[in-house]
Parts: C-alpha cells; structure tokens; sequence
C-alpha cells in the first residue's frame, strides 16, 4: 500500500512542486523568467529554490547579460527525485482506481 | 478528499505547470486570418499585374512579399505585446526568445536562397521556398507551439510538397490551362497556402476556443 507518507516532502509543497516541474519541462530557468510565471515574490521564490538547493536538488550559476542574471536548472539528483515523485502519485491515483 | 484524489490535484498542478512552461501561441489567430487576407490580396495584385501586361521582376516580386510580412508580423507582435501586458508578463519572455532561436535556421536559409531565386526571377522556386521554409520553420519549434500551429506547419509542407512535384510534372499544361505565367502561377501558390492555409488555421483556432 503506497499513500502520501511515500512522497517527497521537500517536493510536495505546491510552490517547490511548481519550481521543479518549471525546471523539469525546460532545462534552465533564470530567477526573473521563474518569479513571473509562477508570481511569486521575491522572498517567497528564494526561500523555496534555497530548500531546493539545500537539499542537492537545483543548482545555480550566474551569467552577465549586461547585468547579472542567475540560471537555474535540476541536478542529476533533483530529476531523480522529481521522477520518483511522479512515479508514486502514479501509483497512488492507480491504487485508487483500483 | 482520499489520497487518489489528492494525487490527481497534484497531478494537475504538474501538468497545468508543464503546459505554461512549454506552450507559447506565437501567432494569434486574428493575425493569422489578417496575415492571410494579405497574402491574397497581394497575391490578386500580383496576378492581375501579369494578367495586364505589366513586367514584375523577380526583386520587385521579393521585396513586395518582405513588406507584406513585416506588416504582417507587426501586426502580430502589437497582438502579442497586448496579450503579454494584460497576462501581466514580460514581452520578450522565455517564450518567444525561443521561437526567435528555433525558427530562426529555416527562415534564414529561406531568405537567403529564396531572394537569390527572385533575382534570377524564378519566382516559382522563391515561392517554393518560402512555403517549405515556413513550414519547417513552424515544426521547429518542437514542444513550444500548440498542436494547432504544428497542424498549420505540417499543411505547409505537405501542400508545399505537393505543388511542386505537380508544378514540376505539369508546369506547361498548368500555366495554359490558367493562363498565367510565372508571376501569375507563384501569385496562386502564395494564395492557396499563405493566403488560405493561414485563414482556415485563424478561424480553426477562433471556433476551438469558443467550443472549450
């Protein structure tokens, strides 16, 4: 019997979950393009790619495009968790159909 | 709610998630049919110019459809500047940055040989060109464009295709039976998919939306 206990806590809440799945869809991010699609603010983005971040599951680098911008994208470690993550709400919306 | 049913929610967020992440409309259905219109009316232009008499040259015939599709796109950008301000994003988003990197090989190529086309005024081939250029600049942007737009560029290579293994096959026969020359007979492919193909997009988009 897989439930909710299985999953991610880290990935789980709605705003990293949004940040992961951003960053899953189409490589690297940078904080501006992220901040504007899933309005957020800034403190509130920050904390949340820093969890991320902490935890080995996003990295960070930082360009000049004239000013500095900082890039966003998922490590190994972090497509590894998004997946498994996915995988296991696979696996409970199928246990409840069943 | 039971786990499955939050399971669902979260799948939801993910998916809705996905679908911003990676789709972007980069031609607005009011464009596509005021785009299209213009294509036919240059097209008529261009055909009853020959029709007559009048001499076109090859350049005249290029940079004619160059200003066409820079007011054509300039519409189309105005549409999509208003659509970013009242969704409250930016312009220039990853969106489009993206668009402008994945189609850009296939439209410079495409201008590139299809102007060396007009000059020597084979308009034909120039047109050729620019339709299968078109096309393939629209499948290029891959997972960014809505299935809609990959139908639009999949109806472009295929109809591209299609008009010229037939006008290669049956050049002479086609020009006697619509009595056109060589500006006449790009004049009528440029109708047919720039023209048509861009209307019946604009309008397949308008009736899908007001469907859902």
């Amino acid at each position: 019997m897989i439930d909710f206990d299985k999953l991610d806590k880290i990935i789980h809440e709605k705003g990293r979950l949004s940040i992961m799945t951003l960053l899953s869809s189409r490589g690297t991010w940078n904080f501006q393009d992220i901040k504007e699609e899933l309005k957020m603010s800034d403190g509130n983005l920050i904390t949340h790619l820093r969890s991320l971040q902490k935890v080995g599951y996003l990295n960070k680098e930082k360009e000049l495009k004239g000013r500095k911008v900082t890039n966003y994208f998922l490590t190994a470690k972090g497509k590894k968790a998004f997946n498994n993550y996915l995988n296991i709400l696979e696996k409970i919306v199928k246990q409840g159909g069943s | 709610m039971n786990d499955s049913e939050k399971a669902l929610d979260q799948l939801k967020v993910i998916r809705s998630m996905m679908e911003r992440a990676t789709v972007y409309r980069a031609l607005s259905a009011p464009a596509a049919i005021f785009g299209g219109t213009l294509a036919i009316v240059v097209g008529i232009y261009f055909y009853t110019q020959e029709k007559n008499g009048e001499f076109v040259s090859g350049t005249q015939y290029f940079w004619t459809w160059v200003v066409a599709l820079i007011i054509g796109d300039s519409f189309n950008g105005f549409l999509l500047l208003r659509r970013a301000k009242s969704e409250g994003k930016k312009f220039f988003s990853a969106g489009l940055k993206l668009t402008f990197l994945r189609t850009a090989p296939a439209v410079i190529a495409g201008g590139l040989i299809s102007y060396e086309a007009a000059k020597g005024l084979d308009v034909e081939l120039c047109t050729f060109v620019w339709v299968l250029c078109y096309g393939a600049a629209i499948l290029a942007m891959g997972e960014v464009a809505p299935r809609s737009l990959k139908r639009l560029g999949w109806a472009f290579i295929i109809s591209g295709t299609l008009l010229f293994l037939i006008w290669m096959k049956f050049k002479a026969a086609l020009s006697a039976v619509l009595g056109v020359d060589y500006i006449g007979s790009a004049s009528i492919m440029m109708i047919v998919t720039f023209g048509m193909l861009h209307i019946g997009h604009g309008i397949g988009v308008i009736i899908r939306k007001a469907k859902s």
